[in-house]
């Protein structure tokens, strides 16, 4: 009875497997696999086409499409997986095919034993992995060369993973934080928390431009401070991120900046410091001074390039009430304040970036080329010997669309150079 | 400099024109010779058709050092990888077309191929002679040598053998649609396992390519990927070849489209590499025009 039992338990659990085979078989198939790959290039292609139709990137169809590629590309290879170990492990003859390649080897006499032992490892040491069928009336040789190849088809699936899962863990939990500096300011890397200690401080900008005023070069200073110790300085530049505490620093946008003062008439200082001219839309810098205790704001502006003179505006509640135009190391009257232009400088826009997910999908990415290249360059080769009256036959089968006709000659090769070293060939 | 250069350039694209020329020639030849055939009993002669192919073949082969000498030229002049602007992608571009053909032919009969490979060369050569050959200082955002090598360098690979992909496909179709029977080209097998195999090559280098893009995006542009045209329309090249490896092997219907997926391959080659360029406006325009 409970035999019978076990009996049925076992028969339920083999149907169950079946089943299961058959659905990721399915959801593997190949075809499916070629159509959700034709919808996403659709999408890209229609995004790329046209900046309006981006936002089919980040749909719920897309989405599902990406997750449905990673889904039936990881099923694809479960199936395989056991095969391919198995294959590897314990090579099985060729089946017929006309992907089979052929050639004999004449023998003069039948092989012994220590002849058949020579040739195989001479086989082996050319990197064929062998096994060997013995029956009283035959004797069958499989060999696979290679056969971990088929592992890096299976790695270019599972990279899949590793880029969607990477790719998901930045969308989600990337942090980035931009900052303006003046030359000598720092900022801390990340927005204000209790943890975050990590700084930045800018020390100055070097940018060269050619004689057309084209840049070549934008070389950023700066100094990275932990825990309020300086630790390293470096110079960035513009595709030459800094590295520090899990973030990257890029010097992201550069913009002209006076430094100025701003007195009452009575010779108090209302403000001292760094003033950005007309930055960019990403800058955090704006080019106004406010000074509430006047009720008013100065706007400042380039008013001539080339002679360094700035124009500054000051402005109240009854709209603009004074101008000026100032060079550096000038001071005169605006308003009911006295402006002095010390000189100009250059601020920069930082942005740093943490990314928790980058390393795993740059790890994906390259897992993906590599495993590419190496299962199409590197091939598997599969080979089968079998001794009939007077000649061995040699089979050797490549990859698909392959051709296999050198590894059938070199193989041929082997096989003749081992018989004749034992006196078996003809 | 100022003279070698389109002296060389001119001097390339006459040798593929040569190899175009001769192309046509060898297939006008070859479908005269079936009615001459039929009329006097006689089967064509294959070796008219083999010794024309040699000579497109060998003009293609000039061309190629032809534009290996420009390219070199220019690197030494320039001091940094020649595919820095469009002047120069298109002599590299079309010198990958061409050298993967070469290499394609050692392995394989396929030298009734090289005026269909000479076609998009010898576009790009003649589209390199019209743009200004100045040499001008590389924008910051482009001075990292090894990205502006390997990056730039592996994606002009990839393409280069992609157009093979692509005149292989139309050599397949036009046999299929002949019932195999145009001897000015390989057969309908040949041309599929070139095909396959030209895949097989440049799609890990068209992988490698897209991924030091994005290795260099994050350090130039603070992002692996920011959803520019260039790197949208390389993701589309890229699915389109991966669907296309997934076919190619098939005997059944999907099979059978495999080379409409390489025409349509190299169309979103040509897409990426000329409309996300000139235009729709993007951060990867650095064409220079
Ligand atoms: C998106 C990225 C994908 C890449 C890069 C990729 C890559 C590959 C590679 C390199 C091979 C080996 C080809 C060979 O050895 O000749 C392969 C085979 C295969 N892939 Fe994918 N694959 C992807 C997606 C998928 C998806 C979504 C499926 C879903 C069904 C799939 C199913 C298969 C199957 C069934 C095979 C083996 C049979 C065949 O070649 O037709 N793959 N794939």
């Amino acid at each position: 009875m409970a035999h019978s039992l076990s009996r049925s338990r076992q028969a339920g659990l083999d149907r169950l497997a079946r089943l299961a085979d058959r659905l990721l078989r399915a959801i593997g198939d190949a075809r499916l696999g070629v159509a959700l790959l034709v919808a996403a290039g659709v999408a890209n292609l229609l995004a790329a086409a046209r900046a309006d139709w981006r936002w089919l990137l980040d749909s719920p169809p897309y989405l599902t499409v990406v997750g449905a590629i990673l889904i039936t590309g990881v099923a694809a290879v479960a199936v395989r997986i056991p095969p391919v170990v198995r294959e590897w492990l314990h090579p099985v003859p060729l089946a017929n095919s006309r992907d089979v390649l052929a050639t004999d080897v004449p023998l003069t006499t039948q092989l012994t034993g220590a002849e058949r032992a020579h040739m195989l490892g001479a086989l082996r040491s050319a990197g064929y992995r062998l096994s060997e069928n013995t029956t009283p009336t035959s004797w069958l040789v499989a060999g696979t060369r290679r056969g971990w190849s088929r592992f890096s088809a299976i790695a270019s699936h599972l990279s899949l993973v590793l880029l969607v899962v990477g790719g998901a863990l930045g969308t989600a939990f990337a942090e980035e934080t931009r900052f303006g500096l003046f030359p000598g300011e720092q900022s801390l890397l990340a927005g204000p928390r209790p943890a975050a200690t990590s700084a930045v401080r800018f020390d100055g900008l070097d940018a060269t431009f050619d004689e057309r005023g084209r840049p070549l070069r934008f070389d950023t200073r700066v100094t990275f401070i932990h825990a309020g110790d300086v630790v390293r300085s470096q110079v960035l530049q513009v595709n030459d991120p800094g590295s520090f505490d899990g973030y990257l620093v890029h010097a992201w946008t550069y913009g002209p900046a006076v430094e100025l003062r701003v007195e009452d008439l009575g010779g108090r200082t209302l403000f001292d410091g760094w003033v950005a001219l007309g930055g960019s839309a990403s800058s955090s810098r704006a080019p106004f001074v406010e000074l509430p205790s006047l009720g008013a704001t100065i706007g400042v502006e380039i008013a001539n390039a080339d002679a360094n003179l700035a124009r500054l505006i000051i402005a109240g509640e009854h709209g603009v009430s004074d101008t000026t135009v100032l060079g550096p190391g000038e001071r005169r009257r605006l308003g009911n304040t006295l402006a002095s232009l010390r000189g100009f400088a250059t601020y920069v826009t930082f942005l740093s970036r943490r990314d928790p997910g980058m390393g795993i999908l740059f790890a994906g990415g390259f897992l993906l080329a590599g495993s590419q290249a190496i299962a199409f360059y590197l091939p598997r080769r599969r080979l089968d010997l079998r001794p009939v009256t007077g000649r061995l036959i040699v089979r050797v089968r490549g990859e698909r669309f392959d051709d296999a006709q050198p590894e059938l000659q070199r193989v041929a090769r082997i096989v003749e150079r081992a018989l004749s070293e034992r006196g078996g060939g003809g | 400099m100022l003279i070698v250069a389109p002296a060389l350039l001119l001097a390339a694209l006459l040798s593929l024109m040569g190899a175009v020329v001769i192309g046509l020639l060898s297939a006008l030849w070859a479908e005269l010779q079936p009615a001459t055939a039929e009329d006097t009993g006689a089967l064509p002669d294959p070796r008219a058709n083999a010794s024309l192919a040699s000579i497109a073949h060998a003009a293609v082969s000039l061309c190629l050092a032809l534009l290996v000498a420009a390219l070199i030229l220019r690197a030494v002049v320039t001091g940094h990888a020649p595919w820095s602007n469009m002047y120069e992608f298109n002599q590299a571009f079309a010198a990958a077309i061409l050298a993967g053909y070469l290499g394609l032919e050692r392995r394989l009969p396929i030298r009734s191929l090289a005026p269909l490979v000479a076609v998009p060369a010898a576009g790009l050569v003649a589209y390199s002679l019209t743009l200004r050959a100045e040499v001008v200082p590389l924008p910051p955002a482009l001075q990292t040598p090894f990205f502006l090598t390997v990056h730039v360098g592996s994606a002009m690979l990839a393409y280069g053998i992609a157009a093979i992909g692509g005149a292989a496909a139309v050599g397949e179709l036009m046999q299929r649609w002949r019932g195999d029977r145009l001897a000015w080209l390989p057969t309908a097998a040949v041309c599929r396992t070139a095909s396959y195999r030209s895949v097989m090559l440049g799609m890990p280098v068209l992988t490698l390519a897209i991924v030091l893009g994005a290795v260099w995006a994050n350090m130039a542009w603070r992002s692996y990927w920011n959803n520019d045209p260039k790197e949208l329309a390389a993701a589309t090249t890229w699915l389109v070849y991966a669907a296309y490896l997934h076919l190619a092997g098939r005997r059944d219907r999907w099979g059978a489209s495999a080379p409409w997926f390489l025409l349509a391959g190299f169309g979103a080659v040509l897409f990426t590499y000329l409309a996300a360029n000139l235009v729709i406006p993007g951060q990867h325009s650095y064409s220079g025009i």
